[in-house]
């Protein structure tokens, strides 16, 4: 079972700067996107966006979860590289699943919302035989170790 | 086996009573049509009932090159090719000691025991012989497009480990029984 303070520690998630104003800097330089998140505002914004594109057909299970999600990215994105933060995207698809996606140079990952029951978390790296898959229970999810896995790669 | 009524399909497609193949080879090619939002991330829209594919075969003397997948088969479609889909090329890379690639997911729920079994099928028809597809069984029922929201959807942790199995697929460009 991978440890959270590993995670946090682990070289190739965290800023090459420890300053903040770097990290402000970023943010001020207009280079947001839609899926980046720097205040409290934005996660709302964030969410706003999602219901609009996907309203009724989220069940309570997924907005609940969502939102978690997203606030643990921002509880977190002062802890990595700006560029993994404004990496992301999210889609609904046929089967009822909200996907919160991102791809890097190593592989694809995913969090996938179920409409009940169950959230996982998947990558594929680009090697034959990388990959990894973890389900969570609800009530059995650490957000933070999540928002970390999930840009960690 | 009828024969193929489709004109623009070449002939070295057709099967023409060729049997099936029974036995897959590491090495072996196979070619799937996909969307680009497919490729882009494949649990946006990878569907697990009966997954088309085409068998390349050896590379010295193929079956089909990967363009044939683009032909549409279906003599009810009014295209000849699939415009907008994209050819990924997966390569066999291990096989199970029948040569066959085959694997099982299982889920428990409330009381209940559930097995999906996957498995890499030569299935030719008349005018594509090289025509396989990954079928899936729930419980030892197959699983079609018909009947896959009243029975696979509802096992929502063996959906995710078969789209994680056929995602890793398009993303490493392997079939791996391993």
């Amino acid at each position: 079972m991978e440890n959270l303070d590993d995670l946090k520690r682990s070289k190739s998630i965290l800023m090459p700067f420890s300053s903040s104003d770097f990290y402000s800097a970023f943010f001020q330089s207009g280079e947001t996107s839609s899926s980046s998140l720097s205040n409290n505002n934005e996660i709302s914004h964030l969410l706003i966006d999602v219901k609009k594109q996907y309203g009724k057909n989220l069940t309570s299970f997924q907005l609940y979860h969502i939102a978690k999600i997203f606030e643990s990215f921002s509880y977190i994105q002062d802890e990595i590289e700006p560029e993994r933060l404004t990496s992301f995207s999210y889609y609904f698809n046929e089967d009822d699943e909200f996907l919160i996606y991102r791809k890097s140079r190593i592989g694809l990952t995913n969090i996938i919302i179920h409409d009940e029951e169950c959230i996982a978390f998947s990558f594929i790296g680009r090697n034959t035989g990388d990959r990894d898959l973890i389900f969570y229970e609800e009530g059995e999810i650490d957000y933070e170790k999540l928002a970390y896995k999930f840009f960690a790669k | 086996m009828e024969n193929c009524k489709l004109d623009y399909i070449p002939v070295r497609l057709h099967s023409n009573d060729r049997p099936p193949i029974r036995n897959f080879r590491v090495g072996h090619l196979l070619y799937h049509r996909a969307s680009p939002e497919e490729i882009e991330n494949p649990y946006k829209k990878v569907t697990i009932a009966e997954l088309s594919h085409n068998l390349g075969g050896d590379t010295e003397k193929p079956l089909s090159s990967p363009g044939d997948v683009l032909f549409s088969v279906k003599e009810d479609e009014e295209a000849e090719r699939y415009i907008d889909k994209e050819v990924c090329t997966l390569r066999i890379i291990s096989l199970n000691e029948k040569n066959q690639y085959e694997k099982e997911f299982t889920q428990e729920k409330n009381g209940h025991l559930a097995t999906a079994r996957i498995k890499l099928i030569h299935d030719p028809v008349p005018c594509m012989y090289p025509h396989c597809i990954f079928r899936i069984w729930l419980n030892g029922v197959v699983v079609t497009f018909g009947s896959y929201k009243q029975t696979l959807k509802k096992w929502r942790k063996i959906r995710t480990e078969l789209k994680q199995e056929l995602a890793s697929m398009i993303i490493q460009k392997a079939v791996s029984q391993k």
